[in-house]
């Protein structure tokens, strides 16, 4: 499945199970701070992506990565993939 | 207070003493071996006893006691730096003096903080343990524990004393370790209750005809407690709540979490008094023992109590534990009890165990990550969000597990605790 998909769909089922909601529509563009889910649900999501992917990118680099929209998201979990 | 030797030799010495899958030693033998300990000189070469090998442990036990300055415990998970200090005290072995008591210096389990070295005496190590040998004679004692920390030195000397027999298993394989102490007979075992549910999960474990059941060590929780006692009917089934540091310690025999609040009062027998500090943790003071004498790195009030760093509250005239106060998991600055989110996923009918941690998060710190080992035949994904359902219910956002892993096995430590790092 594409790392895309996989991290939305986490990203939907954290919010629900965590009484948070989503500013819809989510886009690239939306400010993941403003998207509806605080900081213990981007921790979770974070832990949840970790076990469905198997990998934790924010481990495997030496600089702190703070990407600030969804897509920056996205794009740094589909960077690190191709190291990984 | 007779030594070791003393106490074994007023018992009937034809009578066998311990039990390895290797064969059986009688008490006359185990004399016979600390006598020629003491003669050839051997027993004064060094104060170190280690549990690896039972029968050399149990020799040398007998020889040292009453007759060496010291005896030094080494449990198999030796910390290195405390056991050279260890070492440093103990420089030079000795005979006894006339009137003194052998040191038996121990090290405490360390479950979250770094362990620390006591000393005690046979008296004080003997104190809270059962001396009728009437009864102590029909009784197998199983040794789960290593025999070089306090609570498996606990059963090892609750069998000398009393006259039973000490079983001995030596595989970590818990189906095989069943049907040995199901094999010989076995009549009572203490054991962690992380230990007790591994024990319970075993195919056998039905068949074994206990008469003692005795957990300590962590936690006792109601759901434990009702499987042993459905399981176990015809057992007498204690949980006690002991500590190295003090040496002895109180039971609770009532089937239920926690103790009664009258403890804190007043705790039958009278040998321990129990006080709740201002931090909300369970201070502890040895009625018999000057505790702040001889004791290196342990912290006493101007009243004698030692702070045992575990979290309780009182709830409805009992005091339940939380958990140890140290252990907590920070997440965002709000602080966790592995033990609380435990209790709430334990439960649920299709979960045999489960263990909570902290696992290090690039957003918060830590998240709260949860192992759960499930019935056969549970539809794991079902469970998880069973679990994720109950957890929601329960408990506040920040207490819920961030992931739910199934898992086959909970690693225990070498003190049969459930492992609290990651």
């Amino acid at each position: 499945m594409a790392i895309r998909k996989i991290i939305i769909d986490t990203l939907r089922r954290v919010a629900s199970t965590n009484e948070a909601t989503l500013i819809e529509p989510l886009t690239d563009d939306t400010v993941l701070l403003q998207s509806g889910l605080d900081s213990l649900g981007f921790a979770i999501l974070v832990a949840q992506l970790e076990e469905n992917l198997k990998f934790d990118p924010f481990a495997m680099t030496d600089q702190p990565v703070y990407p600030r929209t969804l897509g920056e998201f996205i794009a740094f979990y589909e960077q690190m993939a191709a190291h990984n | 207070m007779q030594t070791l030797a003393e106490i074994l030799s007023s018992l009937p010495g034809d009578d066998v003493a311990c039990i390895t899958p290797e064969g059986r030693v009688t008490r006359r033998e185990l004399l016979m071996r600390a006598e020629s300990l003491r003669i050839s000189g051997e027993a004064l070469e060094s104060p170190l006893v280690s549990g690896a090998e039972i029968l050399t442990m149990l020799t040398r036990l007998i020889a040292l006691d009453g007759y060496a300055s010291s005896i030094l415990l080494m449990p198999v998970d030796t910390d290195a730096r405390l056991y050279a200090n260890a070492k440093k005290q103990v420089n030079k072995q000795n005979l006894i003096r006339d009137g003194e008591a052998t040191r038996w210096i121990i090290a405490t389990s360390g479950t979250t903080g770094a362990p620390k070295l006591v000393t005690h005496s046979l008296q004080t190590l003997t104190q809270s343990l059962k001396m009728n040998t009437e009864i102590g004679r029909q009784l197998r004692w199983a040794l789960i524990y290593d025999p070089c920390r306090f609570a498996g030195l606990q059963v090892v000397l609750q069998a000398c004393i009393s006259g039973s027999a000490l079983l001995v298993p030596k595989t970590a394989d818990i189906e095989e370790l069943v049907d040995f102490l199901i094999f010989e007979g076995c009549t009572s075992i203490s054991a962690t209750p992380s230990m007790w549910r591994k024990m319970l999960s075993a195919t056998n474990a039905h068949k074994l005809e206990l008469r003692h059941i005795t957990l300590g060590g962590e936690i006792t929780d109601e759901k434990t407690l009702g499987r042993l006692k459905s399981k176990f009917s015809n057992a007498k089934i204690t949980h006690i709540y002991a500590s190295t540091e003090v040496g002895v310690g109180f039971s609770v025999k009532d089937g239920k979490a926690g103790f009664p609040a009258e403890y804190l009062k007043s705790v039958p027998g009278g040998k321990v008094e129990l006080r709740i500090s201002q931090q909300g943790t369970l201070l502890i003071r040895n009625t018999e023992l000057n505790q702040t004498l001889g004791q290196q790195g342990i912290i006493t009030d101007a009243d004698g109590f030692i702070d045992t760093g575990d979290s309780v509250i009182l709830q409805a005239n009992r005091v339940i534990f939380l958990g140890r106060a140290n252990g907590s998991i920070n997440i965002g600055g709000q602080k966790v009890m592995p033990e609380e989110v435990e209790a709430v996923l334990r439960e649920s009918s299709s979960v045999v165990d489960v263990r909570v941690y902290g696992k290090p998060s690039p957003v918060l710190g830590n998240v709260v990550v949860a192992e759960v080992v499930p019935l056969p035949q549970i539809c794991e994904e079902d469970l998880k969000q069973k679990l994720f359902a109950t957890c929601k219910e329960r408990l506040a956002a920040f207490k819920r597990p961030a992931v739910i892993r199934i898992v086959k096995d909970i690693e225990l430590t070498e003190a049969g605790k459930a492992k609290r790092n990651n």
